[in-house]
């Protein structure tokens, strides 16, 4: 296996986990693996997978190897993503980060310049307040040249054919200028992030400003406007044609930028990392399927903030195109949140209206139903997200009051923790979890606390002085997350620069979990030490 | 069928809770397709599966009492999920019961180094059977149902550490098998070229 396989496999087995990769990560699955047949059908066998609930087929059908034996594969698979019948690949942000990417690029390289003839743009994700022609934005309506985008607070995004998707953010302004083959978006004001695949020959998109013009054929970049007037362009995959307005060209290569105007020249990406371009690109990702549902969110208190499979959306009010199966989370600090699992059954479109509880209302919870208590959902919605258990099994006979009250309270406590976690307000959280562990010590949920509240003083408050104590402690009577604690440790004792003792519990670990999930890195730090 | 809303399901599970033969019918008929495939997954092979839909079925019909009108796919899906593990622990017992000294790591696999390689390219329901147990169905949970890593926690009743061991597990194998079979493909084609 090659060092880019190995790199591609490593960056899609962490978003199979679930963990954040960066612009320059993101790109890098998508450009692998256009060029590498291995990976391509590892891709593929993980994309049949998630279609296998939807296309019960999948499961039977010989996985495509990327040769002539597999090839009716990947064009049912592809049938699939156009049909929108591909739900839940589409849907899954998780370990098919990767598949998506790599479905979308397969899907990209498969139309014809036939297919692509009609040139159509649509809007396919509002948050916050966006007009067009000065009117409210209506999702999967069709867009006309002329048409104006005005993006007053939140972010928008839009979608030309099926493959150009561009975002912008809050305060920007953009004028549909050219349908036909060079597709294009004139930015008045704001910031546009635009992902597009190689498009096919004839066809290209271009952003306008008043500064000039930006051609790609394949890309993800950016075009702001700033405060000053000046067009900044960020390019974060594949090249670009810059033109001023007095003819200059500039091409532009992966991880460069440059201002159009004045001296027109490539300088080195600042900020591979931006957050607001990096929260853009994470919106192209959105699904756009055409007569795809369209989900409307509304929320209070204003600020609310909803997310869909963990990534974040904006603040309430959110109108998305959406699949079956995506969880939709609604949170604002103070407030219990809510969360739930979305199952369409090919309605065409569906509202959530919640209005949060403030944490300190939440009535006492011993089985941590916060979710039940929070959620007041609209009319047309479905019911709150039942908590977890077996199905149809109830909360089981009563016991008396005595007995539910002295269980009631660590439960509580632990609930309002997470809670106050879960909304950000860790000093808060760790303050219970504290009250929690001195008054009911020998309680089950004082025994998790230890856990969590070192990880909470880990990674969120910075003290790994008492992310250490709290480790011990647990340890100290051990339990079924003595393998968590024993990491926090090493990494606490990492933090403290106690170097001896981190190589000491590294080895240690290393013996009782050689095969654990931690084992790599660990690894790896025990030969950097 | 598809186009129903959560109010017409809890209404049809109601009836079909309260023993009318028609909705009972009609419950089946809307679920054991998709029934049929967790099954498949989560056990690896048809006549296991086969066995396991029933079991499902059954408990879907026991269990529609307690259907509160959330999301029926969900609420099947977990039920399904959880007899077809019931069926695999089951089937793993009996094995070690009739291989006592069997190796717990490659126990419920088929093994996928036996499959003839004229069977290149394989049905994905292969390399799924290729797996132990454990790891088949955090991969199946994971990538088949999108359960997330705590919810397949509580599922398998592992921490959430464990899930994430066995899934990368599951996945490096199905990658090794995945890319032998195309080096095989590969050689197979140069072969008769």
């Amino acid at each position: 296996m090659t060092a880019s396989c190995e790199r591609w496999c490593a960056l899609s087995d962490r978003a199979t986990l679930g963990e954040a990769l960066s612009l320059e990560e993101q790109g890098f699955l998508t450009d692998h693996v256009s060029e590498c047949r291995p990976c391509a059908a590892e891709a593929r066998a993980f994309a049949a997978l998630s279609t296998a609930l939807s296309e019960p087929s999948a499961l039977h059908e010989p996985l495509a190897l990327g040769d002539d034996s597999g090839s009716g594969q990947v064009r049912k698979l592809l049938r699939r993503a156009g049909s929108g019948l591909r739900a839940r690949s589409t849907r899954l942000g998780v370990g098919a980060l990767c598949v998506t990417l790599a479905l979308g690029l397969l899907a990209r390289r498969e139309l014809t310049p036939k297919q692509e003839l009609s040139a159509s743009a649509r809007v396919t994700f509002t948050s916050g307040a966006v007009e067009v022609d000065g009117e409210k934005a209506r999702l999967d309506e069709a867009l006309s040249v002329d048409n104006r985008l005005n993006v007053h607070a939140g972010r928008a995004c839009l979608t030309f054919d099926s493959d150009i998707k561009t975002c912008l953010t809050g305060e920007s302004v953009a004028r549909i200028a050219e349908l036909a083959s060079a597709r294009t978006l004139e930015l008045r004001a704001g910031r546009v992030l635009a992902s597009l695949a190689p498009q096919a020959a004839g066809r290209s998109f271009a952003i306008e400003t008043s500064a000039g013009s930006v051609f790609a054929k394949g890309t993800l970049f950016a075009v702001e406007i700033t405060a000053t007037g000046a067009t900044e362009v960020r390019l974060y995959q594949g090249t670009l044609l810059l033109r001023t307005r007095d003819g200059r060209e500039l091409i532009l290569h992966a991880r460069e930028q440059a201002s159009l105007g004045g001296a027109l020249a490539a300088r080195p990406l600042s900020d591979a990392s931006n957050p607001e371009d990096t929260a853009l690109a994470a919106l192209t990702r959105l699904d756009s399927t055409r007569g795809a549902t369209v989900l409307t969110v509304n929320a209070t208190p204003a600020g609310s903030r909803v997310s869909l499979d963990g990534q974040a959306l904006g603040e309430a009010p959110v109108s998305a195109l959406v699949t079956d199966g995506r969880r939709l989370t609604v949170e604002h600090a103070g407030f219990a949140p809510v969360s739930e699992r979305l199952w369409l059954d090919s309605t065409p479109s569906i509202a959530r209206s919640y209005e949060l509880v403030p944490l300190a209302a939440l009535p006492l919870a011993a089985n941590g139903a916060l979710h039940e208590h929070a959620s007041e959902p609209s009319a047309d919605a479905q019911p709150a997200p039942t908590p977890r258990g077996g199905e149809g099994s109830g909360t089981g006979p009563a016991s008396s009051a005595a007995e539910t009250s002295s269980r009631a309270r660590p439960a509580e406590l632990l609930t309002r923790a997470r809670a106050l976690r879960a909304s950000g307000r860790y000093r808060e959280a760790a303050a219970v979890y504290r009250q929690l562990v001195s008054s009911y010590p020998r309680s089950d949920e004082a025994r998790v606390s230890w856990v969590s509240l070192g990880e909470l003083s880990l990674s969120e408050l910075g003290d790994a002085e008492a992310a250490l104590s709290c480790f011990e402690s647990y340890l100290r009577g051990g339990g079924s997350l003595s393998q968590e604690a024993r990491y926090g440790k090493i990494r606490a004792l990492g933090k403290l620069h106690r170097v001896a003792e981190e190589r000491a519990a590294i080895e240690r670990f290393l013996v009782d979990y050689p095969k654990s999930v931690q084992s790599g890195s660990l690894r790896a730090k025990l030969e950097s030490l | 069928m598809n186009a129903q809303k959560p109010k017409d399901h809890l209404e049809l599970v109601a009836l079909a809770a309260a023993g009318d033969a028609a909705a009972r019918a009609a419950l089946i008929a809307r679920l054991q397709p998709r029934v049929r495939t967790v099954a498949l997954a989560i056990l690896g092979n048809r006549v296991d599966a086969e066995d396991a839909t029933q079991s499902i079925l059954i408990e879907i019909l026991n269990s529609a009492a307690g259907f509160r009108g959330e999301s029926l796919l969900g609420w099947a899906d977990r039920i399904a999920a959880r007899t077809a593990m019931r069926h695999a622990r089951q089937r793993r017992v009996r094995a070690t019961q009739s291989e006592p000294h069997a190796d717990l790591d490659t126990l419920g696999r088929t093994g996928v180094d036996s499959f003839p390689e004229h069977e290149i390219p394989r049905p994905l329901v292969q390399y799924l059977a290729a797996l132990p147990e454990a790891r088949r169905v955090v991969l199946v949970l994971k990538h088949v149902m999108d359960y997330s890593i705590d919810e397949i926690a509580e599922l398998t009743q592992t921490s959430p550490n464990t899930v994430k061991d066995r899934l990368l597990h599951a996945r490096e194998q199905m990658r090794r098998l995945i890319r032998r079979d195309l080096s095989l493909s590969v050689a197979k084609r140069g072969g008769l070229s």
